[in-house]
This record gives C-alpha cells, sequence and structure tokens, in this order.
C-alpha cells in the first residue's frame, strides 16, 4: 500500500508536470497524424502534397498557440524561443507549402522535420545531459535525412560529409559528457558544482570534459572549428531547408547556452573558448564568403559569421541576443526565400547569373537589396538596430569588467562588419549594376504567394526598424532572472 | 502649448466603417494574387461591393438623424507631447456619401463586367477600382484633416492610374500626367492650410477644429482659403479644371466613377466638413470662383462634338454649382446636389459608355475606322438603342433641372441660396448661376438631338444601309435602370416641386429649412423651357445644320472657338506658364555653364594640383597599407576557404586539428 | 576485480582506435565502424562510471545511446546507398565535388 500511494503520487506529480509540454505532445501527433495520412493517401489524391502539408502546419499552430499559454505562465527565455522556435517551424512549413508540386516524398519531408522540431524544443528546455543529447541527435538524424532531399548527386555527397562530420562531433560531445557524468555522478547540470569537484579531481580532466561536450554544441551552431560542414550542407540542401537549417538548431543550441552558462561558464577558459570561437567564426565566415561565387554558399558563410555575432550577443546580455536572434531568423527566411524564387524562375544559383536581373524582376531585386542591406546592418532595416544592440551591449559589458576580450569582440565585431558589406552587396550589383550583355534566361513560373510572403518578412525588418518598441517590450516581458 | 488628446474608443458602428473601409483594399489585394481566373475574381470583388453598400446602408440607417459617433486613437507621437490622432467621425454627412460612394461604386463594378470583359489587363483594372474606392472611403471617414490629406493624395494617386490605364495611348498617358499634376498644384494649397491650422491651433482634428477655431481669426480666411486651394484641384474648379476633360481618355465606367462619386466629390466634401469654420470672405471667393466655374464650364459644352467631352464639361459646370452653395453658405445644397448629380451623371456617363461600346464593336465588325465618341456620326439612335434613349433622356432631364427630376430639386436648393448674395460685386453670383441654367438647357438639348433623332448619319461614311447594334446586355442594364429611377424626384422629396423639405437637406442642416420660393422655379423653368426651345430651333431634325452636321468642322468663328477650346486654358497656360518655365530653367542652365562651370574648372586645376601632391604621398604611403591589407585579406579567405578540400575525412581532420589546437593553446 | 581504470582504459582506446578509424579508413563502411566504435568508448565510460551511483543513470543513458546509434546507421547506410548509386562507389574520399 506505501508503496502504491507513493507510486500515484509521483505519477500525479508527472502528470501535472507534463502540462508543461503540451507543445511537444501536440507535434508528435502531428507527426503520427502525417504519417498515418502519408501512408494511406500520398500518391493516391490528386494535392496529397499540400494536404500533407496543411495538416501538418494545422498541429503547429495548435503548438504554437499552445505555447503562447506555456510561456505566459513560465515566462522565461527558454520558453521564449521555444515560441520562436514554433514560429520557425511554421514559417518553413508555409513556404514549403508554396511549392508542393516540387516537393518530392512530401510526407516523409514534413515528418522529418517534425524531428527536427522537437529535438530543438528539448534542447531549449532541458539541463540534463540524457534529454540534451537525445535532442541533439535528433536534430542531427533529421537534419542528415533533410539534408538528402534535392535527389541528386551533390545531395547525397553532403548528406554524406555532413553525416560523417555530425556523427564525429556527436561522439566527442557524448564522451564529454561521459566523463562529466563520472565527475559529477549525476546527469543534472543543474546540480554540477564542478569548481568543488576541481579540488578533488584536478582541472585539466574536467576542462577536457567540458570542453569535449562544448564542441558537439559548436557543431549545432556551426561555430569555427566546427562549421567545415555547413558550406557544402548549404549549397546542396533544398534551400527552404537551409533557412531552417540556418535558424532552428543554431537559436536552439544558444538557448542550451544560456541554461548551462552558469554551470560551464564558472571557469575563464571555457568563456574564453567560446570568444576565441565567436572571433574565428567571424573572421574565417566573412572572408570565406568574399570568395564565394555560390549565393547558397555565400550565405552559408554568411550563417557562420553571424553565428560569430550572435556569440558576441551572448556575452552582451540576453535582450540583445533575443532580439538579434529574431532579426536573424527573419532575414535568413526572407533571403533564402528570395535565393529560392530566382532559383525557380531561372534555375541559377550562381551570383554572377544574377547580372541584370535587377530589370527583369524588379521586385525581387528590391527585396533582395533590403534584406542584403539588414544582414549587412545598416539602416534602416532592423538588422542594424539588432547590431546596435549587441555592439552597445558589449560595449557596456568591457566598461564595468574592463576585459580587453570584450574589447577584441566589439573590434573584430565592427570591423567584419565592413568586410562583409563587400560580399553581400555583390548580389544586388550584379541585379542592377553590373552591364549584361542580355543572357537569355528561361523564365519559370514561380509562386507569387510567396514573394508576398517574402515581401511582408522584408516589410517586418523595416518595421522593427522604425518602431523597434513593439518587438523591444516583447523580449523585455521575459523574465531574464529565472 | 501641450494639450492631451482624449482618446475614443471603438464602438459597433466605426468598427463597422472600418470594415467598409478595408473591403475594397481586400478587394484590390485579392484582384492582384488572383491573376489565374479572371472572371472569377471579378465576380468575387464585384460581391465584396455589393457586401459593402449593405453595411453602408446598415450603417446609414443607424446613424442618420441619430447621434453621430467618433472614434479616434493615437496615430503617432513627434517629440513628447506633439501628438497626432487619427479616427473616424461618422456623422449624417459621413454615411450620406458612404452609401453614395459604395452604391456608385458598386454600379460601375457590374457595369464593368461587361464593358471590360476583353481588355487584356481585365484584372488590373477592377484591382484599380477597388483601391480608388478605398482611398475615397477614407477621405469620407477621416475625422482629421492630415489622415484626409494622406487618402486625398491616394485619390489622386489612384485616379492617376486609372486616367492612364490604357497607358499604351500616348494621349492617355499624357492625360493621366496632367491630371497628376494639376492636382498636385491645388494640393500644395491644401499642405500649406494644414501647416497655417496646425500652427494656429496644435490640432488638425476637426471636431476640435470645428469647436475651438474663430471665426473672426484672419488667419483662418487664409487657411480655408488654401485648403479651398486643394478643391480647385481635386473638383476642377476655374482655374484648374483642365484636367478633366483630358481624364475622359480613361475607361468611360471610371470616368463615371470619377465624375459621380469619388475624385471630384471629394472636393466638394471638404468643403462640406470645414464649412462650419470657414469665414465669411473666404465663403464669398468660393462662391464667386464656383460661380464662374459654372458658367465657364456650361460655355465649353457648347460646341463640343464629343460625347465625353460634352459630359466632362457639364460636371464642371455642375461642380461649379455646388461650389457655389457652399459659397452661398448652404452646404446642405450644394451636398444634395453632389448627390443627385452623381446619380444623374453616372447613369449619363454610363450610358454614353454603353452607346460607345456598341458603336465601337459596330465599327470592329464592320471593319470601319470612326471615332465612336463624336457625336457629328451619331444620330438616329433613338430606334437602334431604344433602351439607353430613355434612360439618357431621364437623366439628361434631371441634368437640365427640369421639374419632376432631381437635378431640379437640388438646383433650385443652390439657386434660392446664392440669392442671399446681392451686396455690391457679389451680384455676379446669382446671375452666373441662372446664366447657366439657360446655357445648360441648350447644350443637353443640342447633344440629345443630335444623338438620338434625325437620320443615322453613319451611312454617310460607310456603305451600310441602316447599321444595326448590337443589344445592351442585361449586365449593363441593370446599373442603368436603377441610376436612372434615382434621377426621379420620387427618391428625394415627396414635392416634385420643392427641395427645400428634401429629407436630404432636412438631415444636414441645423437651421430652419429655407424658405419656400415661387419665384425661383419660375424663373429657372422659363429658362429652362428657353434654352431648351433656342436649341430646338437651332438643332432639330429637319434643320439646314443637322443636315450638314457630318461635315461640320470644329469651329468657325471666334466664340465657336473660345468654347471648343475650353477658353483657351490649355494654350494661355502653355504660353504662360510652361513657356516660360522653360525660359527660366534654359536661362538659369546658361547661368551654371557660363558662371558656375568656370569657376568649377579652376577650383579643379586648383585640386588636380594639390591631388598630385597627395598622389605621392598616397603611392608610397596609403597605398602600401591598402596592398598589405588586401593581401592579408585575401591571404585569409584563401586559407580558410582552402581548408574546404571537398574530402569528408580530410574535414574530420582539420576540425579534430582545430580542437586540439584550442584545446593546447587555452590548457598550456 | 575489475576497477573504474579499466573501464576508462578500454573506454578511451575504444574511442581513440574509432576516431583513428574514421579519418585513416576510405571505405564508407569502415568509417561508420569506427564511428560505432567512439559511441561505443563513451558507452563503456558511461556504464564504467554507473558503478558508484546508486540511481545507474549511466546505464541507461548507455541504453539510450545504442539506440541512437543504431538509427545513426541506418540513416548512414541509406546515405551510403544513395552515394553509391551516384558515384559508383562506397570510398568516402570520391564524392568531392562541393568544396572551396
Amino acid at each position: 500500500m506505501e508503496y502504491a500511494s507513493q507510486l500515484n503520487n509521483q505519477l500525479q506529480n508527472t502528470i501535472a508536470l507534463l502540462s508543461g509540454y503540451w507543445p511537444e505532445f501536440i507535434i508528435v501527433i502531428g507527426l503520427v497524424v502525417t504519417l498515418i495520412i502519408d501512408l494511406i493517401f500520398f500518391n493516391k489524391e490528386k494535392n496529397s502534397n499540400w494536404w500533407i502539408g496543411f495538416v501538418n502546419l494545422v498541429f503547429l499552430i495548435l503548438a504554437f498557440t499552445k505555447q503562447v499559454d506555456v510561456y505566459s505562465y513560465f515566462s522565461n527565455l527558454g520558453e521564449f524561443m521555444k515560441l520562436v522556435l514554433l514560429f520557425a517551424g511554421v514559417l518553413f512549413i508555409v513556404f514549403s507549402l508554396t511549392q508542393t508540386h516540387q516537393t518530392k516524398k512530401a510526407g516523409e519531408y514534413y515528418i522529418i522535420f517534425n524531428g527536427l522540431l522537437i529535438g530543438a524544443l528539448l534542447i531549449a528546455k532541458s539541463t540534463n545531459l540524457l534529454v540534451i543529447y537525445l535532442g541533439i541527435e535528433m536534430m542531427s538524424i533529421s537534419a542528415y535525412v533533410l539534408s538528402a532531399f534535392s535527389f541528386n548527386k551533390n545531395s547525397a555527397e553532403a548528406s554524406l560529409k555532413y553525416l560523417l562530420f555530425g556523427a564525429v562531433s556527436s561522439a566527442f560531445m557524448l564522451f564529454g559528457m561521459s566523463l562529466l557524468y563520472g565527475f559529477t555522478q549525476t546527469l543534472n547540470i543543474n546540480d554540477f558544482e564542478l569548481l568543488h569537484t576541481v579540488k578533488v579531481i584536478g582541472d585539466l580532466p574536467i576542462k577536457l570534459a567540458v570542453f569535449m561536450t562544448m564542441f558537439g554544441f559548436l557543431f549545432k551552431i556551426a561555430a569555427t572549428p566546427m562549421h567545415i560542414w555547413s558550406p557544402d550542407v548549404y549549397e546542396a540542401t533544398p534551400t527552404f531547408v537551409v533557412a531552417a537549417f540556418s535558424v532552428i538548431p543554431k537559436l536552439a543550441v544558444f538557448v542550451l547556452l544560456f541554461n548551462i552558462a552558469d554551470k560551464f561558464l564558472v571557469f575563464p577558459e571555457v568563456e574564453l573558448l567560446l570568444q576565441f570561437t565567436a572571433i574565428l567564426s567571424l573572421t574565417i565566415g566573412n572572408f570565406a564568403a568574399l570568395w564565394q561565387k555560390n549565393a547558397k554558399r555565400m550565405l552559408a558563410y554568411s550563417s557562420i559569421a553571424h553565428t560569430g555575432f550572435l556569440l558576441i550577443a551572448f556575452f552582451a546580455n540576453m535582450q540583445s541576443f533575443v532580439f538579434y536572434g529574431l532579426v536573424y531568423l527573419i532575414m535568413n527566411f526572407a533571403v533564402f526565400g528570395l535565393v529560392k524564387v530566382v532559383e525557380q524562375k531561372f534555375s541559377i544559383t550562381d551570383i554572377e547569373q544574377y547580372i541584370g536581373l535587377g530589370k527583369k524582376i524588379p521586385l525581387i531585386g528590391v527585396l533582395f537589396v533590403v534584406a542584403l542591406i539588414s544582414l549587412t546592418g545598416l539602416p534602416p532595416t532592423a538588422g542594424f538596430t539588432a547590431k546596435i544592440l549587441v555592439f552597445s551591449g558589449i560595449w557596456e559589458k568591457y566598461l564595468t569588467n574592463h576585459n580587453p576580450v570584450y574589447l577584441s569582440l566589439f573590434v573584430f565585431g565592427l570591423f567584419n562588419t565592413v568586410v562583409s558589406l563587400f560580399y553581400y552587396l555583390k548580389i544586388p550589383y550584379f541585379m542592377f549594376i553590373k552591364k549584361s550583355n542580355e543572357v537569355i534566361l528561361n523564365e519559370h513560373k514561380s509562386s507569387t504567394v510567396l514573394t508576398y510572403l517574402i515581401g511582408s518578412l522584408v516589410f517586418v525588418l523595416i518595421l522593427c526598424f522604425f518602431l523597434p518598441n513593439s518587438l523591444m517590450d516583447m523580449i523585455y516581458s521575459i523574465n531574464f532572472a529565472q | 502649448m501641450n494639450q492631451e488628446v482624449t482618446i475614443l474608443t471603438l464602438t459597433s458602428s466605426t468598427q463597422l466603417s472600418l470594415v467598409v473601409l478595408f473591403l475594397p483594399l481586400l478587394s484590390f489585394v485579392i484582384m492582384n494574387l488572383w491573376s489565374k481566373n479572371r472572371k472569377l475574381g471579378s465576380y468575387v470583388s464585384s460581391g465584396l461591393f455589393f457586401v459593402n453598400f449593405i453595411i453602408a446602408v446598415f450603417l446609414f440607417i443607424t446613424i442618420w438623424n441619430g447621434e453621430p459617433e467618433h472614434s479616434r486613437w493615437l496615430w503617432f507621437e513627434i517629440g513628447s507631447g506633439i501628438q497626432f490622432t487619427s479616427g473616424v467621425w461618422l456623422n449624417n454627412l459621413t454615411v450620406l456619401l458612404l452609401v453614395l460612394v459604395t452604391l456608385v461604386s458598386f454600379m460601375v463594378h457590374l457595369f464593368s463586367l461587361e464593358y471590360m470583359k476583353d481588355d487584356k489587363a481585365y484584372n488590373r483594372y477592377f484591382s484599380f477600382l477597388g483601391l480608388f474606392t478605398f482611398s475615397m472611403l477614407g477621405i469620407v471617414l477621416s475625422d482629421n484633416l492630415l489622415l484626409m490629406f494622406v487618402f486625398w493624395e491616394l485619390v489622386g494617386f489612384s485616379s492617376y492610374l486609372l486616367i492612364g490605364f490604357w497607358f499604351h495611348k500616348e494621349t492617355a498617358a499624357k492625360a493621366s500626367k496632367k491630371a497628376f499634376i494639376v492636382n498636385r498644384i491645388g494640393d500644395l494649397g491644401f499642405l500649406v492650410g494644414l501647416m497655417i491650422l496646425w500652427s494656429n491651433y496644435n490640432t488638425l482634428d476637426l471636431t476640435t477644429l470645428i469647436s475651438s477655431a474663430e471665426i473672426t481669426d484672419p488667419s483662418l480666411t487664409l487657411a480655408t482659403l488654401c485648403l479651398f486651394g486643394g478643391v480647385i484641384g481635386k473638383s476642377a474648379q476655374f482655374p484648374l479644371q483642365v484636367w478633366l476633360p483630358d481624364a475622359m481618355e480613361g475607361p468611360t465606367p471610371v470616368s463615371a466613377l470619377i465624375h459621380a462619386a469619388t475624385m471630384v466629390a471629394a472636393g466638394v466634401f471638404l468643403l462640406a466638413r470645414i464649412t462650419p469654420f470657414i469665414p465669411i470672405d473666404a465663403l464669398h471667393v468660393i462662391a464667386l470662383i464656383g460661380a464662374i466655374t459654372a458658367f465657364m464650364g456650361g460655355v465649353a459644352a457648347l460646341r463640343q462634338f464629343d460625347i465625353k467631352k460634352i459630359l466632362a464639361f457639364s460636371t464642371i459646370s455642375q461642380l461649379g454649382y455646388m461650389v457655389m452653395g457652399v459659397g452661398a453658405s448652404a452646404y446642405d445644397a450644394a451636398i444634395f446636389h453632389l448627390i443627385t448629380h452623381a446619380f444623374f451623371k453616372a447613369c449619363l456617363f454610363l450610358s454614353a459608355g454603353a452607346i460607345i461600346h456598341s458603336l465601337h464593336k459596330f465599327s470592329h465588325d464592320n471593319d470601319a475606322n470612326f471615332d465612336a465618341q463624336d457625336i457629328r456620326l451619331m444620330g438616329g439612335l433613338r430606334r437602334s438603342m431604344p433602351f439607353t434613349f430613355w434612360v439618357f433622356i431621364v437623366s439628361s432631364m434631371a441634368l437640365v433641372g427640369v421639374p419632376l427630376f432631381s437635378g431640379f430639386l437640388s438646383k433650385e436648393a443652390i439657386l434660392i441660396a446664392s440669392l442671399s448674395m446681392t451686396k455690391g460685386w457679389q451680384v455676379i453670383v446669382p446671375i452666373l448661376g441662372f446664366g447657366s441654367v439657360l446655357i445648360t438647357a441648350f447644350y443637353v438639348m443640342r447633344m440629345l438631338l443630335i444623338i438620338f433623332f434625325g437620320e443615322n448619319r453613319l451611312s454617310n461614311i460607310i456603305n451600310t444601309s441602316y447599321p444595326s447594334f448590337s443589344k445592351v446586355s442585361l449586365l449593363m442594364k441593370i446599373p442603368l435602370t436603377l441610376l436612372a429611377f434615382s434621377s426621379l424626384f420620387i427618391l428625394f422629396s415627396p414635392n416634385p416641386f420643392d427641395g427645400s423639405h428634401s429629407w436630404i437637406i432636412n438631415g444636414l442642416s441645423n437651421q430652419l429649412p429655407i424658405e419656400h420660393h415661387s419665384v425661383v422655379p419660375a424663373i429657372s423653368v422659363m429658362l429652362v423651357l428657353l434654352g431648351m426651345g433656342l436649341a430646338y430651333a437651332k438643332f432639330k431634325p429637319s434643320s439646314k445644320y443637322i443636315q450638314q452636321i457630318h461635315s461640320e468642322p470644329d469651329y468657325k468663328n471666334l466664340w465657336q472657338s473660345l468654347s471648343f477650346n475650353n477658353w483657351h486654358l490649355d494654350a494661355i497656360y502653355d504660353a504662360v506658364i510652361i513657356r516660360q518655365a522653360i525660359r527660366i530653367a534654359d536661362g538659369i542652365k546658361m547661368i551654371e555653364e557660363k558662371l558656375i562651370n568656370r569657376f568649377i574648372n579652376y577650383f579643379a586645376i586648383f585640386n588636380v594640383i594639390l591631388a598630385k601632391i597627395l598622389g605621392l604621398f598616397d603611392r608610397y604611403i596609403v597605398d602600401g597599407l591598402v596592398h598589405f591589407s588586401a593581401f592579408a585579406s585575401n591571404t585569409i579567405g584563401w586559407l580558410s576557404k582552402n581548408i574546404q578540400s571537398g574530402k569528408a575525412q580530410t574535414h574530420i581532420a582539420w576540425a579534430g586539428l582545430g580542437i586540439l589546437m584550442i584545446i593546447i593553446w587555452l590548457i598550456l | 576485480m575489475i576497477t573504474l581504470q579499466h573501464f576508462l582504459i578500454i573506454g578511451i582506446s575504444l574511442f581513440s582506435i574509432g576516431l583513428t578509424t574514421v579519418i585513416i579508413k576510405k571505405n564508407a563502411i569502415l568509417v561508420l565502424l569506427g564511428i560505432e566504435l567512439m559511441l561505443n568508448g563513451a558507452n563503456v565510460n558511461l556504464i564504467g562510471f554507473s558503478t558508484n551511483d546508486p540511481q545507474i543513470q549511466g546505464q541507461i543513458f548507455s541504453l539510450f545511446v545504442i539506440v541512437v546509434a543504431a538509427a545513426e546507421a541506418v540513416v548512414a547506410l541509406a546515405i551510403v546507398v544513395r552515394v553509391y548509386q551516384y558515384f559508383n562507389t562506397s570510398n568516402v574520399d570520391e564524392p568531392k565535388e562541393l568544396k572551396g
């Protein structure tokens, strides 16, 4: 009897706790439902692609609304970022829905994306090593499959490379985790007393363990030196999937970094590692981007550089990080969407082939200019506001603790912003300024709805520059103390 | 002076009015997105407009003669305390115009379904109609002058789009440009007026202005006259009426929309909105301008041969009446005339459109090339297009102001009001007003006789014995019938001879109804009869003039030339303004070439010397740095790029090496 | 008596052997085996450490790792088959069209 009532209590507690996990449940249910629909209807109905995506979208939106409730209850950073991740998921599916006739194996496409999203949501919430590992693996394995979804030679090659690299780095992370478990005898990061353990074991093994774990995280945010996979994958993967890759895992792992910061960053070396990574990512991302000829590959390097900026924002303060993350999400979806539109219209992704396109498709051209200006971080776009917030945050940090590393973060950030101008403006340069010898391109139809969607995203970018208050108010509703 | 702005929350009526405002915009968006199925899209948008009309009628029933509803919210804030509001103000005037605009807009949609069905840019046309209506509804609903100005400009812009709808025709492109530029000149006045009002009262909110403006303030005279400048542009008053005849280049249903319910009505509506705080001196100027416009428009209509031009000049003339009415402190009568005019003029334009449509089709079918709008080539249409004939007759009678028709009621009301202006020079106002009645009767009768009576003159230029025209389709008939019915007295006043007790005037004015005159109707009916009689004498089918009309030149003497060329206003503007402006521009260009360039040359030589010196510095010191940094950036980029060898295992090895290096660097 | 030390030695050996295999071997299957070895090295560690843990969380963790590794192997083999279709080789060195 004693045991039974105890068990009953525990079950009750568990169920009560689970109410915070409704969004994840809904996505899982959505995943299963999509799977079943896929099995029954796929290729039997005419519009099965569209219906599968639509059903999935409905579940995601449901999860989103549920998450709004959860957030209003907890209102901490993790729940807020989950909201953002779900928003990115909705955006991805809406984008994909505009291309249903082209999506191959639509059912699997959406199901696997849902897997990626669940992994991201788990990471954003958890501080348990096992759950973190499972979340990261869920994201990674889904990502390996998704990166093969172009169904061509390049895509197969990219996914193989991605898989090998990812598996090795997750093995590194797992090994680090096993050591951490051994040193602390617990999987819950909140119970870690690393400084205390140092006295018993000595600091080298622990730092090694922390480092190895960290490298697994760095792999997911594509920060140097774990960035090498990303250009190949970005180039060969379907463009919308790239947009999702560049945002969802990244933001999720950053939230994880925030969650574990007070336990892991007790060592100055770990902090230094991240700062060093930030500078390296910025420099390598930006300089390598200067050389690129393929728009998607260039954006891959640019997103490596943006990881650097996000890391700087991580060190500045949470508010500026959240702002930067949100703006980054919107600009990335906009710019990859535009790349997709051009790809679909003229089947080109090389920047030099963009020559003279500004006259043919002026609307797309203008949207491109605004989105790229925002990525560079110039006014009048939200990218500028975000960069200002980050830089002023890091400068304040420097003034309070006089750590020269913060100064160098600041200087490198500014310097790299200038460098990035050169490659971002290459696209408008080719589209509008460079004279072309009338290359005749076959023009296909592209989705008008997609253009309007991107247009509204770009509009938001401009709006957030002029009226950043609404966004800031949302961000200040987060309780950062937790 | 930071006065706190009171925020007025939304009521159900104002929310509904916002729906009315945004439905046309929705139609605009839908028609833009929905480019695939042209038929369905246009039916959906017409459906939206019908719904819109129904909502407007519902609003009308709730608000009319009831409590006005006003919602206002903070729009934006500059610095601290300088607050701009926006909002919706529903009173009798608003809901009346709301019904008018939505109704005429809906009619035009219905008519266009048939009229435009073969046009390539069918969807674009309907989407522009939506935008146009949206902007006009915005003017009607907004509760402050700034917001109104925004929509005012939108109306200008969308009219530009619609007038230049067939932009591949050069005349259409020119006409749209002209309308746009002439309107801008007027809008400059509007803007200056806004600035003066803001600097004096710190608000542009209409209700606040009405309650706080002191009628004796001399700056107010200036401000309202500046606002009137905007009206002159938009409502085509003297001296800016030149754009309206050219605006005929747009599709005919659009002309109906512009002339009846939207664009030109905006000016009169603005005057009606601000009339409580227009000082008396400004009112006199307004009345004078209105009377002059009425007269000039009427005279210009006398010798036109293009059916749409006749109607255009008659619109100018009628707008002159309305403005004159406002100037004679009878804005209620002016709005009354606006409403009746909207119906009969829309009807006239749409039936003219039906005539042009079938003539055009005829010329197309028979490979005959002639101008489908030239009345010299019409004649005898009474028999071939009986339906259009009756509709046209009804609405023309309303335009002339024959008793039993709506135009009579409203025109009398304005004329009666104008009789209050008899002091000194003001006497010219009623004189011109009555004179225009005579002229109107004359040119309308002329138009009717030439178009519908006598023999068909087409046979003079092509070899068909008796041309048969296509029937007017049902989709065109419905709006025509409805509009023609609305041109009868019955809708507006129970007494066909007395407009002053009409429910519109009762609803709009707070003062007691004007005394019923019996002299004024008598005089004007006599004038009408005189004008029609004179016209009949000259243009009766058996007259010599009519027999020769198909070979009649545009004009033969000075007076005819004056009328045909609209008082030579275009030529005068060309000589006085455009050519002078070009001359001044040339002069400035010369000054620049001779004077400024020379100075710049010397400056340039100096610069070259300086540059030589700097160049040396540059070559040896700055360039060195630049080359170095370019080299460095290239090297870094090249290095980081070449880590990417393409082999999976090398990647892993590089990453492993990176990890190792970082670990070693950090720990050691 | 098998002590923690033995566990750790085996764990780190497996891990290192796995890493070496991944970098050196050319055949994709062998590379995947190397990855399995690395994961199992971590598994051995986890199990070894859980001897001191009354809740044996480490052992549970290692069970999960095995499942994940299986999933990963499935995906990996599928991808290798794809690569084989396009490149006619299971050599991980051959596909090198994406670079720069």
